[in-house]
């Protein structure tokens, strides 16, 4: 889901420069005190969890939980998810600092969409918490991967048979990010449902 | 805040597995040997990129020379001229493209530096990395607690 430097054009580069920023503004606005712990605390989970691949084909994925990073972080996602993807470039070189916003963009924007559909779901207990779980991290990789298939589109490269790979590669992902959501969601309202309450 | 210490033990527990931890950015390793280009393609956790497009650009004429694709292992073969300055891009899909530039030396082949078997240990980083965002939260609490004042 990390897109390396000198893959895509300087608008593109650009408006996930602007949209991050724009995301990350909002989220400094609506962070409170209290939720700092959480959001780091995310923000740290978002970061090593990408270090875990699975090699799948000519390519390696990883796992994202961006929709666990949605729930639990609300619209302060932009934060932690830019901060880890910060870190990641500058200690792994995963990605790059040119596509840092647009990298950020792929994985919030959809995190921002699961938040703002699975949070008032699971607070007003319309669905249960592991199909909601499940769902969430489905739906937000599900999402992350139209993304970068749409972003790779704009470098020219017709985007059916790009998007074909990136969905081929990452339908395992968005199934084991989803088992993984609903477990931790599953934890969570047992022993701390107010974490939930973004 | 126990909520918070379970949480992240039970995470890293789960996250930070040694058989399962490795870095995900893809690396080329590239050298010449009797008139022939070599490559390497692979995951900083030392898995092979296979079956990755490969591409040799003249970086004077901006044309491609050669292009081919990494075995099962990662590996690949040119022939190609030592004399001409050229970049070699892998491009393993999905956004991921690691590149190797030569200046066209003819005087001496390059000795291949071949690369490490072993993964990466990344620990040293991850606790750096955390660290980072701790601190960065940190700061980010005590700047908003000083604005609202």
């Amino acid at each position: 889901m990390h897109i390396s430097e000198g893959i895509l054009p300087l608008t593109t580069l650009g408006a996930g420069y602007a949209i991050s920023a724009l995301g990350v503004g909002i989220g400094l606005r609506k962070i409170r005190d209290e939720e700092m712990v959480r959001t780091a605390m995310v923000s740290s989970a978002f970061f090593v969890a990408s270090l875990i691949h699975i090699p799948l084909g000519p390519t390696n994925i990883h796992l994202v939980l961006n929709g666990f990073v949605g729930l639990l972080a609300g619209w302060s996602c932009f934060i932690a998810i830019g901060i880890a993807l910060l870190l990641q470039a500058l200690l792994f070189q995963f990605g790059g600092i040119t596509t840092l916003g647009i990298n950020t963009l792929i994985m919030s924007l959809p995190a921002i969409i699961c938040f703002l559909f699975f949070a008032p779901l699971l607070s007003r207990k319309k669905i249960p918490v592991v199909m909601a779980g499940f769902l969430c991290g489905f739906t937000s990789v599900f999402l992350s991967a139209l993304l970068l298939s749409l972003s790779l589109a704009t470098t020219g490269e017709s985007f059916f048979p790009a998007a074909r790979l990136v969905f081929a590669a990452n339908t395992p992902l968005m199934l084991i990010d989803g088992l993984i959501t609903a477990l931790a969601l599953q934890f969570i309202m047992k022993v701390k449902p107010e974490m939930l309450g973004s | 805040m126990k909520i918070f210490f379970l949480l992240t033990v039970a995470l890293s527990a789960m996250l930070m597995t040694p058989t399962n931890l490795s870095a995900h950015g893809i690396r080329l390793f590239c050298w010449f040997e009797a008139g022939t280009l070599h490559g390497e393609g692979y995951f900083a956790g030392g898995d092979p990129a296979k079956n990755s497009k490969v591409s040799v650009i003249d970086r004077a004429e901006k044309n491609v020379l050669a292009e081919t694709r990494t075995s099962e292992s990662g590996t690949f073969s040119l022939s190609l001229d030592q004399a001409i300055p050229v970049e070699v891009i892998l491009d393993a899909g999905q956004g991921h493209r690691a590149s190797w530039t030569w200046d066209g030396t003819t005087e001496k082949e390059k000795k291949p530096e071949h690369r490490d078997a072993e993964p990466e240990n990344t620990l040293p980083a991850i606790a750096a990395g955390l660290t980072v965002i701790a601190l960065l939260f940190g700061f980010l609490f005590l700047w908003k607690r000083d604005h609202a004042a």
